[in-house]
């Protein structure tokens, strides 16, 4: 197991988000987070690298375990967790920049600066994204220059130059056309060899589709979690199949 | 039943009418600026007559100032006759060893031998100003003029400024002395209680402590916006300090000036001269108006301006730019640092240009700490210590003061505070235009790459 989380109970503002959630990730796998809006499965995955308390007012009770280390116990390097786990959000948020600059912008906060090494590692990662070939002729342009999907695939490459163990994807595709929202689910698939992939969607089929392990959470609890093909065919809960079959939710 | 309903059109057009209102105003005001400033150094007609008046019988010779239509009420008043030419004309007749020089309106009516003889010399002497000569003679040391009040006057060839027949100019000549005389006005002292002369002093004056204000405000601005925004958390007493900044842009210039004499010319200029030219005192060295407080009191008086710019610049960054930087591992300060500082650049500069444009032109406060009527002495030097921060200093604005509402010759100061509104007006644009280069030289920078 990659993550594991002991029941952890987020407050936003006084309100539960959530409550007593507990959770085990398993590693190199791609795991799905679905339930309907305010279920708080972007609080689960936030809660995983602590950017929830980027948030004013953050209340977390609880444990997540990253492999050994309980993230949640004081004296936490915070900027060394979120290297080791990464997120990309739902709106592709590329940095004002060059598009080299955006995939150097981690590796240069890792303390590599030399031109060579730079060099290799953006490519290295704007290939593992999927980018190499669309972008090798416009590095130095402004990223904000790319299209949508381009920018969401910029921002994985970015995320993953520098090699995090867990990459966090909070609805990566919603804001995304049917093409680019493809390439996007070819390279989770790509991905998972080598990281451990939480995905939150609201696609039911984008989750069937990319996921090994699928958390169906309802009002800040998890109520089922079990292997994608079994959530989707052969659910334990009634909540679950109404909420797959489309009769809640 | 319909009600009345407000038309859009109307709203376009009263938007519209009150845009065009502004322009309007402001090219009339650089209009009116450009069009007297420009024309104080254009080299009139030299003009001799004979003026009869109540028994008295004189040559006279100068320049045409200004002519003036005149009532028929007024002719009566002046006890002459109504039908006769009704103008009256102002003449500057330099000065007069009798005494009868000076600028005076003359009745058109009264007139007789008007002429423009090509031997009438404008003379300009540092002492006495200008004279204008019906004629001239070499003499070993210098020339003997003879004046239209019939004096004969030795002038040393060493106390000569200019020695000018205009009326023998060709139109390039006039022009080349124009921009000579423009040339002078800006790069030499004023003389006669600043009348005459030029304005170096409060051009340097004015540059000088604008700069040293924006390299005091600017650190300290930006540093407390960044805080404010960045670091404190929304208690009490960042609300406080928050009310504070915005009052404090509300506060009167003028007390700013009482301040900073109480504050920084007394306490703090005192302490200093306790602490490090104590063998000079009871003579002040910080402890009297000068530089250093006037650029201080300045930097207090635009704080407000350059920590709202900056705030509001940091407030203008997405959220999801933070994110993304705390999302690859990046600490508060490498956030800041390396992805906000850049973005929020232009805005804390558009900040300084408004505090710079403020400043330069300010004079109420600044007569308190340190700018004075006349000191002809630049704070710069080519030699040690370079900059003299507790020397008196002239300033643009306060000559503008100075010589519009203190000069005990109206006439003369006219056209001169037009010329100095002008050069002020000036030197702001050109600030202006730096700063602005330099924002988007930053915004160019930023869009290449980091």
């Amino acid at each position: 197991m990659k993550i594991s989380v002991q029941d952890l109970s987020v407050r936003l503002a006084g309100k539960v988000v959530l409550d007593q959630v507990n959770l085990q990730i398993p590693t190199h796998k791609v795991t799905a987070l679905i339930g309907p809006s305010g279920c708080g499965k972007s609080s689960l995955l936030r809660s995983f690298n602590r950017m929830n308390e980027l948030l004013d007012d953050t209340e977390t009770r609880g444990e997540v375990w990253l492999d050994q280390l309980n993230i949640y116990q004081d004296g936490i390097d915070l900027a060394e967790l979120r290297r080791r786990v990464g997120i990309v959000f739902q709106k592709p948020n590329p940095f004002p920049q060059s598009v080299y600059e955006n995939v150097a912008f981690g590796l240069r906060l890792q303390g590599v600066n030399s031109p060579r090494q730079l060099d290799e590692l953006v490519e290295a990662a704007l290939v593992k994204a999927a980018l190499w070939q669309e972008v090798k002729d416009r590095l130095y342009e402004n990223a904000l220059t790319l299209s949508g999907g381009q920018q969401q695939r910029l921002v994985i490459a970015r995320a993953i130059a520098i090699e995090p163990e867990v990459l966090l994807l909070d609805e990566p595709a919603s804001a995304l056309d049917p093409i680019s929202t493809l390439k996007i689910e070819e390279l989770i698939y790509e991905l998972k060899q080598h990281y451990t992939i939480v995905i939150v969607t609201h696609n039911m089929q984008q989750a069937a589709r990319v996921s090994d392990f699928t958390a169906f959470m309802n009002m800040g609890r998890v109520v089922e979690f079990d292997a994608t093909n079994k959530i989707f065919t052969d659910p334990q809960q009634a909540q679950t199949e109404d909420y797959i079959t489309g009769r809640f939710g | 039943m319909t009600k009345p309903r407000l038309h859009t059109n109307a709203w376009f057009w009263l938007s519209a009418l009150t845009s065009a209102l502004i322009l309007l105003l402001v090219l009339l005001l650089s209009w009116l600026m450009l069009q007297r400033g420009l024309g104080l150094f254009w080299p009139q007609d030299l003009v001799q007559f004979r003026y009869q008046q109540a028994g008295e019988n004189r040559l006279i010779a100068g320049e045409v100032i200004s002519r003036q239509q005149v009532s028929v009420a007024q002719l009566a008043a002046a006890g002459l006759d109504a039908s006769a030419p009704a103008e009256r004309i102002l003449v500057r007749q330099g000065y007069l060893p009798s005494g009868q020089g000076g600028y005076r309106w003359f009745w058109q009516a009264q007139i007789s031998e008007w002429q423009q003889p090509p031997q009438l010399t404008l003379v300009r002497e540092q002492q006495l100003g200008d004279l204008y000569a019906l004629q001239l003679a070499a003499t070993a040391d210098g020339y003997q003029l003879l004046l239209a009040d019939g004096h004969q006057l030795n002038v040393a060839a060493n106390q000569l400024l200019l020695l000018l027949p205009t009326n023998q100019l060709s139109w390039p000549a006039k022009l080349k002395l124009y921009l000579k005389q423009w040339w002078q006005f800006l790069s030499t002292e004023p003389r006669e209680a600043n009348s005459a002369g030029g304005i170096l002093p409060a051009i340097v004056g004015t540059v000088l402590s604008v700069l040293l204000m924006a390299l005091l405000v600017a650190p300290i601005g930006i540093m407390a916006g960044i805080y404010l925004h960045e670091y404190a958390r929304d208690s009490r007493l960042v609300r406080l300090v928050r009310l504070s900044v915005h009052n404090l842009a509300g506060v009167p210039s003028v007390v700013f000036g009482v301040f900073g004499l109480g504050f920084f010319v007394y306490v703090l200029g005192g302490s200093i001269d306790k602490l490090f030219y104590a063998g000079q005192l009871p003579q002040p060295t910080f402890g009297s108006p000068g530089l250093l407080w006037v650029s201080l009191t300045l930097a207090l008086l635009t704080l407000p301006v350059v920590i709202v710019a900056t705030e509001e610049g940091l407030s203008r960054i997405p959220q999801s730019l933070r994110l993304g930087g705390y999302a690859l591992g990046a600490t508060k300060a490498e956030v800041l640092y390396k992805l906000i500082l850049p973005q929020a650049r232009p805005a804390m500069l558009t900040g300084l240009i408004l505090a710079v444009s403020r400043a330069a032109g300010e004079v109420a406060p600044l007569i308190f700490v340190g700018v004075v009527k006349y000191a002809p002495v630049l704070p710069v030097s080519a030699s040690w210590p370079y900059l003299h921060l507790e020397q008196q200093i002239m300033t643009l604005g306060f000559q503008i003061y100075d010589v519009g509402l203190k000069s005990s010759n109206a006439d003369a100061a006219e056209p001169r505070v037009f010329a100095i509104a002008l050069v002020l007006l000036l030197l702001i644009g050109a600030l202006n235009l730096l700063a602005m280069r330099l924002r988007r030289h930053y915004r160019q920078l930023q869009q290449r790459s980091s």
